[in-house]
C-alpha cells in the first residue's frame, strides 16, 4: 500500500460517522494488516483498553482508543485465538483454538498463563468463554465440547456436548445461569453449573443455526440465528420463545450483544450492516458498514459503546450511543 | 529455549499427537466421507467431491456472494487452489464467509489437508 493510500485510510477512519438514529456515532481504528481480528472485548472501565484476538497472527491485540496505539502480544507457537473476554480479575481471557487451551494475559506483567485441555479430550476447536457469578470460566469447543476452568484451583473439566458438533457462543445471565449456542446443532443449551450437564433447548425454527447468545437484564436469552437470518428470544421463566426476522432480502445473523439499555445489537452479513433491535417497539435500526464485506463475527461492549471487529479489513469499530 | 517456549512446544506436540484430525477441525462446519452430518444444516458446503468441482456449486447450499462470483469466474477446486485457500481464505476469495485457518503452521495445515484429501469420495 502506498503512503498516499495509507494516509487516506487513516484520515477516513479518524473521521467519525454519525447516524441519524438516536445519535449513534461510530469511530474506527486500523489494527495490524493480516491480523484478522475475530473477537473483541472492551475493558469495562470508560476509556479503557479494548482487546481483540488477532486470529491470523496468533496474538492478543490491545487497542488504546484514546491514542489509537495498538500492541500485539504473541501467544505462542501454533496460537490461533478465537474468543476473548475480560474476566472479573480485569484480565483478558482467551479461548485459543490453535493451542487447544485457555489463555490468560496478566496486563501488569504481560505474562501469559496457559491451561491446556486434557490430552484425552483431543482437539476441541475452542470457541468462546464466559465467567459465571462464582468466577468460574465456562467455554465451548466447536468439535462438540463444553467445559469449565476454575482459575482459583486450576481444575479444568470438559464434557461431550449433547448432539455433538456445534457449540459456539456462550453467555451468563444476570441471575448466573450459563447458556451456549450450538451452530451445527441448531439449538441452545443450559449448563448445570454443578454437574456440567447441558440441557438442549430447541428454538422454534428448524435448522436455524443458533450461533451466539447474549442475555438482557431480565434474564431473557437472545440468540443470533445464522441460517434463518432471525433473532430469537428465550424466556427461561416460561420456557417460551419470540422470533423476529431481520429486514432485507437475505439476512444472515452472525453476532448478538445486548447493551445496558436492553437494546439488541446484531450483525447481518447479508446486508453487511450492524443492526439495533428495540424489543419494546419491535423495530430494527440499520447502520450499514462503511466497508464491503466487513465480516463482523462478534461484539462486546461497555456503557454507551458496542464494539465490533471488522475481521475482513483489520479494523475495529465502536458504535457510541445513549446521548453520545 | 526458555520455560515458556518449552511449555508451548509441549502444548503443540500434545495437540499434534492427540485426536485433532480433520473431523475435529474441518468437521465443525463441513461434512466429508465417513463423517455424518448433525441434524442441523452445516455452515460450510460438503467436502465430498470437492476436487474438480466448480467453486460455489453445491446445489441448494447458501453461499456468500463472493463464492458465487468466484464460481461464475470459472474457478475450480484443485489441490493447489485448496492449499492456497486453507492458508488464507480471504486472500483467495475476498469476502468469503470462512474465517482464518486454525493452524498457522504450514506443516500442520498440510497434515490436515492430506487427511481431507485422503478421505475424498471414491
Amino acid at each position: 500500500m502506498r503512503l498516499r493510500q495509507i494516509l487516506a485510510l487513516v484520515l477516513a477512519l479518524a473521521a467519525p460517522a454519525v447516524f441519524a438514529q438516536d445519535k449513534v456515532t461510530t469511530k474506527s481504528w486500523p489494527v495490524p494488516k493480516g491480523s484478522g481480528p475475530h473477537d473483541v472485548a472492551a475493558d469495562p472501565k470508560p476509556g479503557g483498553l479494548v482487546y481483540y484476538t488477532a486470529q491470523r497472527q496468533g496474538a492478543l491485540g490491545l487497542l488504546d482508543p484514546a491514542t489509537g496505539n495498538v500492541e500485539q502480544i504473541p501467544l505462542g507457537q501454533g496460537s490461533a485465538p478465537h474468543g476473548v473476554i475480560v474476566g472479573p480479575d480485569g484480565a483478558p481471557w482467551i479461548t485459543d483454538s490453535g493451542l487447544n487451551a485457555i489463555v490468560r494475559v496478566d496486563m501488569a506483567t504481560k505474562a501469559i498463563k496457559t491451561w491446556a485441555l486434557p490430552t484425552s479430550t483431543g482437539y476441541a476447536n475452542l470457541n468462546t468463554a464466559t465467567f459465571d457469578r462464582k468466577g468460574v470460566l465456562w467455554f465451548t469447543g466447536q468439535s462438540g465440547y463444553h467445559g469449565r476452568l476454575d482459575p482459583a484451583s486450576g481444575k479444568l473439566d470438559v464434557w461431550n456436548s449433547p448432539l455433538g458438533r456445534g457449540p459456539y457462543g456462550i453467555a451468563t445471565t444476570p441471575s448466573g445461569e450459563v447458556y451456549y449456542a450450538s451452530l451445527a446443532g441448531s439449538h441452545i443449551a443450559k449448563i448445570n453449573l454443578e454437574t456440567g450437564e447441558a440441557t438442549v433447548i430447541k428454538p422454534p425454527t428448524e435448522g436455524q443455526g443458533a450461533r451466539r447468545v447474549w442475555a438482557d437484564s431480565k434474564n431473557f436469552v437472545w440468540v443470533s440465528e445464522w441460517n434463518s437470518g432471525q433473532v430469537s428470544r428465550y424466556d427461561p421463566a416460561t420456557a417460551s420463545w419470540r422470533v423476529w426476522k431481520l429486514p432485507g432480502e437475505k439476512p444472515r445473523t452472525y453476532s448478538v450483544y445486548v447493551d445496558e439499555t436492553d437494546k439488541v445489537w446484531l450483525t447481518d452479513w447479508g446486508a453487511n450492516a450492524m443492526l439495533r433491535f428495540d424489543p419494546a417497539k419491535e423495530s430494527f435500526e440499520i447502520f450499514p458498514h462503511e466497508r464491503r464485506g466487513a465480516n463482523v463475527r462478534q461484539m462486546l461492549g461497555r456503557k454507551g459503546e458496542a464494539w465490533a471487529p471488522e475481521s475482513a479489513h483489520d479494523i475495529i469499530t465502536v458504535y457510541m450511543f445513549g446521548g453520545a | 529455549m526458555n520455560a515458556r517456549g518449552l511449555a508451548v512446544g509441549f502444548l503443540v506436540l500434545g495437540l499434534a499427537s492427540s485426536a485433532c484430525g480433520a473431523e475435529r477441525i474441518c468437521g465443525a462446519c463441513h461434512s466429508f466421507p465417513g463423517f455424518a452430518e448433525p441434524a442441523g444444516a452445516m455452515q460450510g458446503p460438503t467436502l465430498i467431491g470437492l476436487l474438480g468441482r466448480k467453486v460455489g456449486s453445491v446445489r441448494d447450499f447458501d453461499y456468500s456472494d463472493a463464492m458465487l462470483e468466484a464460481g461464475r469466474a470459472g474457478i475450480v477446486w484443485d489441490e493447489a487452489m485448496l492449499r492456497r485457500y486453507v492458508e488464507d481464505p480471504q486472500a483467495v476469495v475476498p469476502g468469503t464467509f470462512m474465517a482464518a485457518p486454525i493452524f498457522r503452521d504450514a506443516a500442520e495445515r498440510e497434515r490436515v489437508l492430506r487427511q481431507v484429501l485422503a478421505r475424498r469420495a471414491p
